[in-house]
């Protein structure tokens, strides 16, 4: 230990702390460290001392009142100093807050009138489908649901048209089928189309054969919300925006047949497209004779048929089971009409032929 | 001698003859130690009152799991000096220029070697020499780790120190006390 070591342990000495031994050892034997030890206890104690010297004078005395509000007193010094008329000032006021609620009701409005039209439509058994439509944007101006209502299949499909202030025109189409039976596209059916004027805000009904009464109800909106739930109930199948892939490459697009949200929850039905060139593919979660076993994650069906390798591309998770059915018929020849390429949706019912196969059974149209 | 903590709570309600109890108490050691700090009588009195204003418009800030309210009191009062000298002088701050003739009241030769330390320096010799705060207290009112205040305390010493001997060699070695 030396001198300087052993320096900073005195000054804790001072403090009444306790030090390492061998330092304590040194300090004792080391007449320089005992010099600094001396002075650093003359210097505490000439510095008490002098501090004593100064606490002989009383403090002042002073009476301790709690301070009032800032802003009020200020609010106070200025009310009485104002050197305009207090009738000015209060027309003043009045004038300014005339001003800021009238800024105020116009941004709401401006928010309650956006570009983007939010339109619920409800069924006979509650709610069918949300579509969220821009009056900006062409290319979001469409919305298609296929699912099922009661025991029948609906295809319901609804275009926006011109926008008038606050409202809108609406195309809306819609075709009931007989599950298992081959239907065409909504479009080519008759007497299933309308032309509508419809006020977000207002709630319109109109009636579809066979199903029921259909509300529209609506709201303004200034961004495009995400509508869709990401998760599939049992048995369910689902496909948004599908995109077929063979080896890698694009072939088939059916945003056009599919929108919106496919939904279906019937097990006993396949699910099918067309593709010009490649052949109907129908999907289920029954294994169906013929079929290979696709590999599901997500929203993509992964598979291997005929030498090639397939995927099914979903903008949403497809199903709660990992793997699916796919029976892929090449010589398939609709007979309804083809678009973009495709055509959809075919709904085949599934019957039992042997143990734990099933086999799609289709009445014509 | 009061007991600090029961008076405190009566501070915290708001009880001003709690408060003046507490002022006259602790006020005159709280002016000698800024007097040391300020080197100005009229100085370390405005500085003073100031500390015990905002303390008093202001109790609830004080946080007793921090140290106690004596503590509280003198960290309040060092940054309202250390404003009070940024304000005011801020190169006198650095410590390197003695003070003013006729400043220092208490012309000892321990007083005027201290008011040639840094405020730094000054505020922890007093405070622990003769305010008998501990390692803990002076951390909270100094604003740093706990492990800071012995190495700072030792420098404070030796800069003490050696302008204390230097004095008295210079003034052959009497005690000008």
């Amino acid at each position: 230990m030396i001198c300087d070591d052993a320096a900073e342990y005195i000054s804790a000495l001072c403090d009444g702390e306790t030090i390492p031994p061998t330092a304590a050892q040194h300090i004792a034997t080391c007449p320089d460290c005992q010099a600094r030890l001396s002075d650093y206890l003359a210097m505490g104690v000439e510095l008490r001392r002098a501090a004593s010297l100064g606490l002989a004078n009383a403090v002042p005395p002073r009476v301790w009142t709690k301070p009032q509000n800032r802003v009020a007193t200020l609010w106070q010094k200025a009310w009485v100093s104002m050197r305009i008329p207090r009738v000015a000032f209060a027309g003043l006021i009045a004038g300014i807050l005339v001003l800021a609620s009238v800024l105020a009701v116009n941004r709401a409005r401006a928010q309650n009138t956006g570009p983007v039209v939010l339109l619920t439509t409800v069924g006979p058994n509650g709610p069918l489908a949300d579509c969220a439509f821009s009056t900006q944007d062409i290319t979001q101006n469409y919305c298609v649901w296929y699912g099922k209502v009661g025991s029948l299949f609906l295809a319901y499909r609804v275009f926006l048209g011109s926008r008038n202030g606050g409202r809108v025109q609406l195309g809306i189409y819609t075709t009931t089928y007989t599950p298992g039976v081959t239907p065409g596209s909504p479009e080519s059916q008759s007497g299933s189309s309308r032309w509508v004027w419809f006020e977000p805000g207002e709630p319109l009904k109109f009636n579809v054969p066979q199903v029921g009464t259909l509300t529209l109800e609506g709201e303004w909106m200034d961004h495009i919300p995400i509508l869709n739930t990401l998760d599939p109930i049992p048995n369910e199948i689902r496909l948004l925006m599908p995109l077929l892939l063979k080896d890698n490459v694009v072939v088939g697009d059916l945003s056009f047949y599919i929108g919106g949200i496919f939904s279906m929850d019937e097990l006993d039905l396949a699910f099918g497209f067309y593709i010009s060139g490649q052949g109907r593919f129908l999907l289920s979660q029954l294994p169906m004779k013929g079929a290979v076993e696709a590999h599901v994650v997500q929203g993509r069906i992964s598979f291997d048929e005929g030498g090639h390798s397939w995927e099914l591309l979903s903008g949403v998770p497809v199903c709660r089971a990992d793997h699916i059915w796919v029976l892929h018929q090449p010589d398939y020849k609709p007979k309804d009409i083809v678009r973009n390429g495709a055509t959809c949706c075919y709904t085949p019912k599934l019957v039992q032929t042997e143990p734990g196969l099933w086999e799609p059974q289709e009445k014509p149209n | 001698m009061f007991d600090d903590w029961e008076l405190w709570k009566k501070i915290a309600n708001g009880n001003a003859d709690a408060f003046d109890i507490w002022y006259r108490e602790t006020a005159p050691r709280l002016r000698v130690f800024l007097r040391h700090l300020l080197g100005d009588e009229q100085e370390a009195e405005d500085v003073m009152q100031e500390t015990f204003t905002q303390i008093w418009r202001r109790p609830h800030r004080f946080d007793p799991e921090r140290g106690s309210p004596r503590a509280y009191l003198f960290g309040v009062a060092r940054r309202q000096a250390a404003e009070w000298r940024r304000k005011q002088k801020p190169a006198d701050e650095l410590g390197v220029d003695p003070p003013a003739p006729g400043r220092v009241e208490i012309a000892s030769m321990i007083t005027e070697a201290l008011s040639r330390l840094t405020l730094e320096h000054r505020t922890l010799l007093w405070l622990r020499e003769v305010e008998g705060q501990s390692y803990e207290e002076l951390a909270m009112i100094l604003e740093v780790p706990l492990g800071t205040v012995r190495s700072r305390l030792f420098a404070a010493r030796e800069a003490l120190r050696a302008l204390w001997c230097s004095a008295r060699r210079n003034s052959g070695g009497r005690h000008d006390l």
